[in-house]
């Protein structure tokens, strides 16, 4: 559970970005946060990753204060979040399997045989099983979010965080990759979407948090669909 | 292990992207490192020099002329209990005598007439002492001694060979501590290029929840290599510069000694790999700074 208690933050400069932020997003939630430029996302985002810190209240993970997490328990923490960025931040230089192992490599502890399999099986979760040896390069911006989104997941943990996973791809592809991520809050994830995409948060029947010069404007809760089936519900489609 | 290979792995490949720089790191460092090698080794042969001459640690004594034996023998244990004292050795009138004479065996007949109670000589004594620095305080508690007639301490030459040597080691640390300063900043450079060449990389990692050591193996490595490379390279052209040195030296200015290279060279490959690898690891952390922040 991710709990915001009476969250500010302030910047050195004096900006404050976020303003007495309460919120709370419950285990295997889909949560959408909206807001214009400068609602307090992108801070929102730099503290659950703990980026940055809190000025004031609490901010609560999994029965984890960030505010009061000492520096040298960040890299376990982020280990249990997975994140995927707009621009898909993958290593130019690594093969699409290589980007993906490297997440596993960093936690350690895994075989070359297990690492194998385990790659190999989230590339085909995501679709991109054929082109394991490919560079992001010779990839389409649909895959290399997909090749994230992978890398994003592959050490299990409980929380995606999505920063603007949208931005750069035509809607088409922006569905794919939604469809990936309401796949993986099915399979038990808490999913954070960040973005500013008010059509595309609307297409998919999930909670949508509104924020505005750094307070809380909106918090639509997702309706009740019982003709959905369990195989589609939520995803849009 | 694997940690282990894939560090070296991208410390390699680092090294490789900054070929140039890192090239000059190395060359910067063997400069450095070979300026403060031969600078001590200077010193080093210098301090063994200036250890040879032997008459800079030694005071004569000269006692009353009317002291027998027995008091002669008193205050040389009186002089032998003093502090910075090593050893005394006490010379009779006669034994005093003997010496003059072999000091001009041409004359030896000029001194055939005197015999025991004509010697003109008193007894003396010789003292040899530990520390230069204190000879002062030894020539003023060897004058208070009763029966004690004649001090000669040669105090001016002591103490400029004191300070010479002081001078010396002196200006080696400073020497040292300059060059390393430099070596550091031309590693700090290189390693910053590696980092700033990889910093997209580097987010990345701390996105992914890598730790700080597992961002910062690969540049302390590369660190280190550029150290070991130095200090290897600047061993092998100190060797090739001491042995130009010895055979100068042995042609033109025979009255001086060296050092074996050889006796020298485990101390020097101590201080090039301690001051060469200390510069690397303190390089590659400085540089990394902020980008391993979490």
């Amino acid at each position: 559970m991710i709990e915001f208690k009476n969250v500010t933050k302030r910047y050195p400069e004096g900006k404050v970005a976020l303003d007495n932020l309460n919120l709370k997003i419950d285990d295997g939630e889909f949560v959408f946060i909206m807001g214009d430029s400068g609602a307090g996302k992108t801070t929102m985002t730099k503290l659950l990753l703990r980026e940055e810190r809190i000025t004031e209240g609490e901010l609560w993970i999994d029965g984890v204060n960030l505010g009061k997490m000492r520096a040298s328990r960040v890299p376990k923490y982020r280990r249990r979040i997975g994140i995927v960025f707009q621009d898909f931040r993958l290593f130019k230089k690594k093969t699409v399997f290589e980007n993906v192992a490297f997440a596993l490599r960093v936690v350690g502890g895994v075989n070359s045989s297990e690492l194998k399999n385990r790659v190999m099986s989230m590339l085909r979760i995501v679709g991109l099983e054929e082109k394991a040896q490919n560079f992001p390069a010779q990839l389409s911006g649909g895959e290399q979010q997909r090749v994230a989104l992978a890398r994003a997941i592959i050490n299990n943990p409980h929380t995606i965080i999505a920063d603007e996973p949208t931005g750069n791809l035509d809607p088409k592809l922006s569905m794919e990759i939604m469809s990936l991520l309401v796949k993986m809050n099915k399979f038990g994830k808490t999913v954070v979407v960040v973005t500013h995409e008010e059509e595309l948060a609307k297409m998919f029947n999930q909670r949508i948090v509104r924020l505005k010069g750094g307070r809380l404007v909106g918090d639509e809760r997702p309706e009740v669909r019982p003709e959905e089936s369990t195989e589609n519900g939520g995803d849009g489609q | 292990m694997r940690r282990l290979i894939d560090a070296l792995t991208q410390s390699v490949q680092g090294m490789a992207r900054n070929g140039l720089v890192t090239f000059v790191s190395i060359f910067v460092l063997v400069s450095c490192l070979i300026f403060v090698g031969s600078f001590s080794l200077i010193s080093k042969n210098i301090d063994y020099n200036l250890a040879s001459i032997t008459e800079l640690n030694e005071i004569e004594v000269f006692l009353e002329y009317e002291l027998d034996d027995a008091a002669a023998a008193e205050i040389n244990a009186e002089i032998a209990a003093l502090q910075n004292v090593a050893s005394t050795t006490l010379v009779s009138k006669e034994e005093g005598l003997e010496q003059v004479k072999g000091d001009f065996p041409d004359y030896s007949s000029l001194f055939d007439n005197i015999n025991a109670e004509d010697n003109p000589l008193s007894h003396k004594i010789i003292v040899i002492y530990e520390e230069n620095d204190k000879v002062s305080d030894l020539d003023f508690a060897i004058k208070r001694i009763e029966g004690v007639r004649k001090v000669n301490s040669r105090l001016d030459i002591a103490a400029s060979a004191n300070s010479l040597q002081k001078g010396i080691s002196l200006v080696f640390v400073w020497f040292t501590v300059l060059c390393s300063v430099v070596c550091m900043f031309v590693i700090i450079n290189t390693i910053k290029l590696s980092v700033y060449s990889r910093r997209e990389e580097i987010t990345i990692m701390r996105y992914i929840g890598a730790s700080r050591t597992y961002i910062a193996a690969p540049f302390v490595l590369e660190g280190m290599f550029i150290g070991i490379c130095g200090a290897l390279v600047a061993f092998l052209g100190e060797r090739l510069i001491y042995s130009a040195l010895m055979g100068f030296v042995s042609d033109k200015m025979g009255f001086v000694k060296l050092y074996a290279f050889s006796e020298l060279a485990p101390e020097l490959l101590i201080v090039f790999f301690g001051i060469s690898l200390f510069c690397g690891i303190i390089g590659s952390l400085v540089s990394l700074g902020k980008y391993v922040e979490v």
